[in-house]
């Protein structure tokens, strides 16, 4: 079904684009002495080419909705069979799971060891962006998917504050800026549980 | 001027005045290259690289000013160069052609123009922050370049040496190409035909237009884009090997065009008028599709403000809401009383002008920075002229009130573009956006005087005080030229409204395809020559093999900072090589 989608939605894209870009010439316009007008050329184009284009956006628009559908499907059957599967993790329970994978990398850094255990908190910053940050992005799709858009943009602002607290925590390193290294890892200690209780909220829901 | 108790250096005055002259020197230059060879540079690599020279080298060793050069003082010097210098290609692709028009036009009203425009670039974009970093998470691969050169300081011996192994290679391929030594594109089809410039038909269309782009920028920003990019390579084959041979099928092109003639028909006719089309279709079905996550990023910045009043220092990431407001009703004033004056008055037209130009500039800032987020282009320039095509149908062509609100539009979407890069940039070292904002707004004026006053300059450099550039003279203004030529095609009815019709209506379909920004993304692959989406797609491709080859921790370890070695090498050399033929009087 996902793969009849594509296929109709190329089809009627090709189709459209190419009926679009037909060239017309308008032998006489409406305009004052015998002047083109705007209305001159789109009519002049749609007598030309107009049904040949509307099909191609009708299957571009029915190819579209196939191809969500299929989508949708195959990501049920990808949730079902990893339900099925002992041990592995459900695609719905993922980003909790790398939440968690975060957290026990941001609650051990503590900024009294500064500046002693500055190459090792800084390298540690590294991983947690590198890593579980990166793999949690992945998800993104999944996550819109799952949450709608509305909750997944209130879960990613807290999630993206967590990534620059984080961040700017490394350039305070970095800098030796002691002083704010402890308030940056607050703040994205913060944004990671604020994240978190939405994520939790959502799948008590579910 | 740090809003929390820390020392750490971040909105200081040694960033703002370094960040202004740069900024304002890199304008006068960039308007002067824009002039003479047609195209805008971005001066925020340069601006970090000398940042971190004066304001760590200078300030904090040679002056003794603790902590001065931190990796976020420097992004404020950055935001702020690059943020005045978006005002040199905002105004030398239009401004000019008003000169060479010969137009009867009032000064006043370009400058206001152009600082509506400025002030109305930041304040549109700004609420999108959200929707484009942290959504959609573009990934704006210069403003990745530009941090990865802003933390280096900390990034360890083993991914400066990446970084400067890819600024080699970009620096040699770069200056091979410049000397002639490669060629700038290679023209892979050219190869397959005996005669290129007799080649005809749909098999020669498809030839002529199949080339690779060798630039490594380009290259770089596919590598950074990985998956996400890829529609954008696709879009270039749709258009060049689907449609393009379809519509010389279909006998749409002069019988007589072959070569170069068939390839300038197809591309200037067909695709380049219907893929500014998608662009705008697929921009604003874009708005709608988003519209949950826009309205949540309003009330997002609504919450901030009041959770601000109450002392909270993290609240306030952003501007307030009242400051935009302010900002967005201030500069629509603006462009109501440009064309109020341009228009004698006339309060229809007036207020029609001003609200399809604040539209118009708000919808063509989000395509350019979606377009720049995914791909490191801009079609600046085929927005401008959209912009110029709509005032003079609302005004029943007059020019000079078009034009001026063309330099608002081009001056707008290019601020847009740039903050929502430098945006990026500061996400990536943990900048505070709301600092960011702020540091662009305060200059926002200062960049249109400058390049105001610099085009000026040079039109009065000419014999009897005018006509220092156009055709025929040492400053061709190849892209005012361009806008001259689209003035007169309006004027006499030439404008392809049908292709731009029939393009929004694709763009808008795309945006049911469950890929976000795909619209935006096949538009620009439209819009530009084969050999550029191509050398993108191959590093979209690259990317996505080496990630699946050796691992997640490849893109951010290896990918990353050579891609941004590829990025900053291009631009350094390439700026190096033209101050350099300016210098020597060459062209």
């Amino acid at each position: 079904m996902k793969a009849l989608g594509f296929a109709l939605f190329l089809v009627g894209l090709a189709a459209a684009s190419g009926y679009g870009a037909r060239k017309v010439e308008v032998a006489e316009g409406s305009g004052e002495n015998g002047a083109v007008t705007a209305s001159d050329r789109v009519s002049t184009w749609f007598d030309a080419a107009g049904l040949p284009f509307l099909g191609g956006l009708a299957l571009m628009i029915l190819g579209g909705v196939v191809a969500r559908r299929g989508m949708t499907a195959a990501q049920q059957v990808v949730e079902r069979a990893q339900a099925q599967q002992a041990g592995a993790t459900p695609s719905k329970d993922r980003p909790l799971e790398l939440i968690a994978r975060m957290e026990t990398i941001l609650e051990p850094l503590d900024a009294a060891k500064l500046p002693g255990d500055a190459k090792g908190m800084a390298k540690k910053l590294d991983e947690l962006i590198d890593e579980p940050v990166a793999d949690f992005l992945e998800l993104r799709e999944a996550m819109i998917r799952q949450l709608g858009l509305a909750t997944f943009a209130e879960m990613i602002g807290h999630f993206a504050s967590m990534e620059r607290g984080a961040a700017r925590a490394w350039s305070a390193i970095v800098d030796e800026a002691w002083d704010e290294v402890g308030p940056s890892l607050e703040r994205a200690r913060a944004g990671l549980k604020n994240a978190r209780a939405v994520l939790e909220a959502e799948s008590a829901k579910s | 001027m740090s809003a929390t108790a820390s020392t750490y250096r971040e909105l200081t005055f040694a960033a703002v005045i370094l960040g202004v002259i740069q900024g304002a020197v890199m304008t006068a230059a960039f308007v002067y290259i824009g002039l003479k060879l047609g195209f805008g540079l971005s001066g925020s690599t340069v601006a970090a690289i000398l940042g971190f020279a004066l304001l760590r080298g200078v300030g904090r060793n040679a002056l003794g000013i603790k902590g001065c050069g931190s990796i976020v003082e420097n992004n404020i010097n950055q935001t702020i160069a690059s943020g005045i210098n978006t005002a040199s290609s905002g105004v030398t692709f239009t401004f000019p052609a008003l000169l060479l028009l010969g137009s009867d036009y009032d000064l006043s009203t370009v400058i206001l123009a152009a600082l509506a425009g400025s002030f109305m670039g930041i304040v549109v974009i700004v609420p999108l922050r959200k929707q484009m970093l942290e959504i959609e998470r573009l990934k704006f691969p210069s403003g990745i370049a530009v941090a990865t050169i802003l933390k280096s300081p900390g990034a360890g011996s083993a991914k400066a040496v990446r970084l400067g192994v890819g600024f080699v290679i970009a620096v040699a391929v770069t200056l091979l190409t410049n000397f002639h030594v490669l060629p700038e594109t290679l023209e892979i089809g050219k190869w397959f035909l005996a005669d290129p410039e007799q080649a005809s038909g749909p098999g020669g269309i498809v030839a002529l237009g199949t080339a690779l782009s060798l630039s490594m920028a380009n290259f770089g920003a596919g590598l950074l884009s990985g998956k996400g990019g890829l529609p954008f390579a696709l879009g270039g084959a749709l258009a060049w090997w689907v449609i393009a041979p379809f519509v010389v099928g279909q006998g749409w092109v002069p019988a007589e065009a072959t070569g170069g003639d068939l390839w300038g028909a197809v591309y200037g006719g067909s695709l380049r008028p219907v893929g500014i089309g998608v662009l705008i279709g697929g921009a604003l079905a874009g708005v709608v599709a988003a519209y949950p996550a826009l309205k949540g990023a309003i009330k997002g910045l609504q919450a901030a403000a009041k959770l601000a009043k109450t002392g909270d220092p993290n609240a306030a990431e952003e501007l307030s809401p009242k400051v935009l407001s302010f900002g967005m009703v201030g500069s629509f004033i603006g462009l109501l009383v440009v064309a109020l004056l341009g228009s004698d008055g006339a309060i229809g037209t007036s207020i029609s002008v001003a609200v399809a130009g604040t539209v118009w500039l708000a919808l063509a800032g989000m395509i350019v920075a979606q377009a720049a987020g995914a791909t490191d282009i801009s079609p600046l320039s085929g927005l401008a002229l959209i912009a110029v095509t709509i005032m003079l149908a609302l005004s029943a062509n007059n020019v000079p009130l078009a034009v001026a609100i063309g330099v608002a539009v081009c001056v707008a979407t290019n601020q847009c573009s740039d903050m929502m890069g430098d945006l990026k940039t500061g996400h990536l070292i943990g900048a505070s956006p709301r600092k960011q904002q702020l540091a662009q707004l305060m200059v926002a004026w200062i960049g249109p005087a400058i390049a105001v006053g610099t085009v000026l300059l040079l039109w009065a450099s000419g014999p009897n005080g005018a006509n220092g550039f156009g055709e025929g003279t040492p400053l061709p203004a190849p892209q005012a030229g361009a806008l001259q030529g689209m003035v007169q095609g309006v004027v006499s009815g030439n404008a392809p409204i049908d292709k731009y019709i029939a393009g929004a209506s694709i763009g808008g379909a795309l945006a049911l395809f469950p890929i976000s920004g795909l619209g935006v993304l096949v538009g620009l692959a439209m819009y530009l020559p084969f050999d550029i989406t191509l050398g993108y797609g191959i590093g979209c491709l690259a990317s996505m093999g080496l990630e699946k080859w050796k691992g997640r921790r490849f893109y951010g370890d290896i990918l990353v900072p050579v891609a941004a070695g590829f990025i900053i090498g291009e631009a350094l050399t390439s700026l190096t090589l033209t101050m350099i033929t300016l210098a020597s009087g060459g062209s």
